[in-house]
């Protein structure tokens, strides 16, 4: 497999640290980002990204190039984050399900009167934070990541279609969202 | 299912791919032309996937790489170190024990390395210094019951030892363990299937 990242990959599975450090400083946006997607805090994000390379770290040694080391890389984050996750949810009761999704494609949002396509996605943004976490990864996956279907269904351990099915729901419900109470109307578009 | 609610479903899709002038699309097309609240949709999904394009990702704070490199590092550093100075009762009874398996072995009478002689038990391969033996046959010891002593001493040793080190288990041992049996598996594994050494 023709991996940009393979002789960083070879080196730091030998122990050098230099070779990681350049690792890291490739692919920490993205471990962060794919962090913060699904646990919506700064903070938290910055303590599971170091828990996440010192655990690549770890298991790099049984990296055998089997995939592209990102796709290995964020398969472990979005483990360790699920699993982060799932033990703040026990501790908080989090409510987390496609209930939530259904709520946003209901709810009265707020209407957009304001003619900026900024403010527009801004508000789009905001309604993104508040989809449930697997249609957060997924977007942010595919478009904050630009992975393809195939590389976000081999990290989320999903089939191909049930990664498109959610991309899918989620942009629906996003313009469900957007249009609520402005059925017909095509003035903005 | 109602045509629109068949469109709606396709619609997203659709305007992701970038709205392909393919055969496949061309009754949604047809459709999108006729029905104003399915255009007025397909309207809205352009703005999503517009605003999904440029939705900004978070940075990390310019300093995480440093400190991730530092979390390793001093973890690098303490398992070396764990390495380097092996608690005492790991490393004595290992050692009573090898020591024991060491003299048993020496203490092999030598005719039973010989496929011809008869063996006689007593008889060593390591010989005593003369001085030790002159001791021993002032007190009535024989040599088979000196190295008998002997390796009764060491694997009790080595029991007594063993026994200490598996009441002081902790999960820290464990891990020790654990990371020994990767490495070994691991250098195995290279070992076995040479093309995977580059990886």
């Amino acid at each position: 497999m023709n991996d940009p990242l393979a002789d960083l990959v070879v080196h730091s599975q030998h122990g050098d640290t230099n070779a990681f450090a350049r690792l890291v400083a490739q692919t920490q946006g993205g471990v962060y980002n794919l962090a913060y997607n699904v646990l919506r805090n700064h903070e938290d994000a910055q303590d599971i990204t170091q828990e996440i390379y010192l655990r690549a770290w770890r298991a790099l040694p049984s990296f055998r190039g089997e995939a592209k080391f990102t796709t290995w890389l964020y398969r472990l984050a979005v483990n360790t984050c699920l699993n982060r996750r799932r033990q703040l949810r026990a501790q908080l009761n989090i409510v987390d399900s496609d209930k939530v999704l259904q709520r946003l494609a209901t709810a009265e949002s707020d209407p957009m009167t304001a003619a900026l396509d900024k403010e527009r996605a801004a508000h789009l943004w905001t309604a993104v934070d508040r989809l449930p976490e697997k249609y957060r990864l997924v977007i942010g996956l595919f478009y904050q990541e630009q992975r393809s279907y195939q590389e976000i269904a081999e990290i989320l351990s999903l089939p191909l279609g049930t990664v498109k099915a959610h991309l899918n729901r989620a942009r629906e419900a996003l313009a469900q969202g957007l249009g609520r109470g402005r059925e017909g109307d095509d003035a903005f578009m | 299912m109602p045509l629109c609610e068949q469109i709606r479903r396709q619609l997203p899709q659709y305007v992701a791919d970038g709205e392909p002038m393919l055969a496949a699309y061309s009754d949604l097309r047809e459709h999108l032309r006729v029905c104003p609240f399915c255009r007025a949709f397909a309207a809205r999904l352009r703005l999503v996937e517009g605003a999904l394009r440029a939705y900004p990702a978070v940075s990390p704070a310019p300093e995480m790489t440093e400190e991730i490199i530092w979390s390793i590092s001093s973890e690098s550093q303490a398992r070396q170190e764990e390495w380097h100075l092996l608690p005492w009762d790991v490393w004595v009874p290992v050692l009573a024990f090898v020591l024991a398996v060491a003299i048993a072995l020496m203490s092999i009478p030598s005719e039973l390395l010989s496929a011809t002689a008869a063996p006689e038990w007593g008889t060593v391969v390591v010989k005593l210094p003369s001085a030790l033996s002159a001791w021993l046959g002032s007190l009535r010891i024989g040599e088979g019951q000196f190295w008998a002593i002997w390796i009764g001493i060491f694997a009790a040793t080595a029991g007594l030892g063993i026994s200490l080190s598996l009441s002081n288990w902790t999960p820290k041992h464990s891990q020790s363990l654990d990371r020994l049996e990767t490495r070994v598996t691991d250098v195995a594994a290279r070992l076995w299937n040479p093309s995977r050494r580059a990886h």
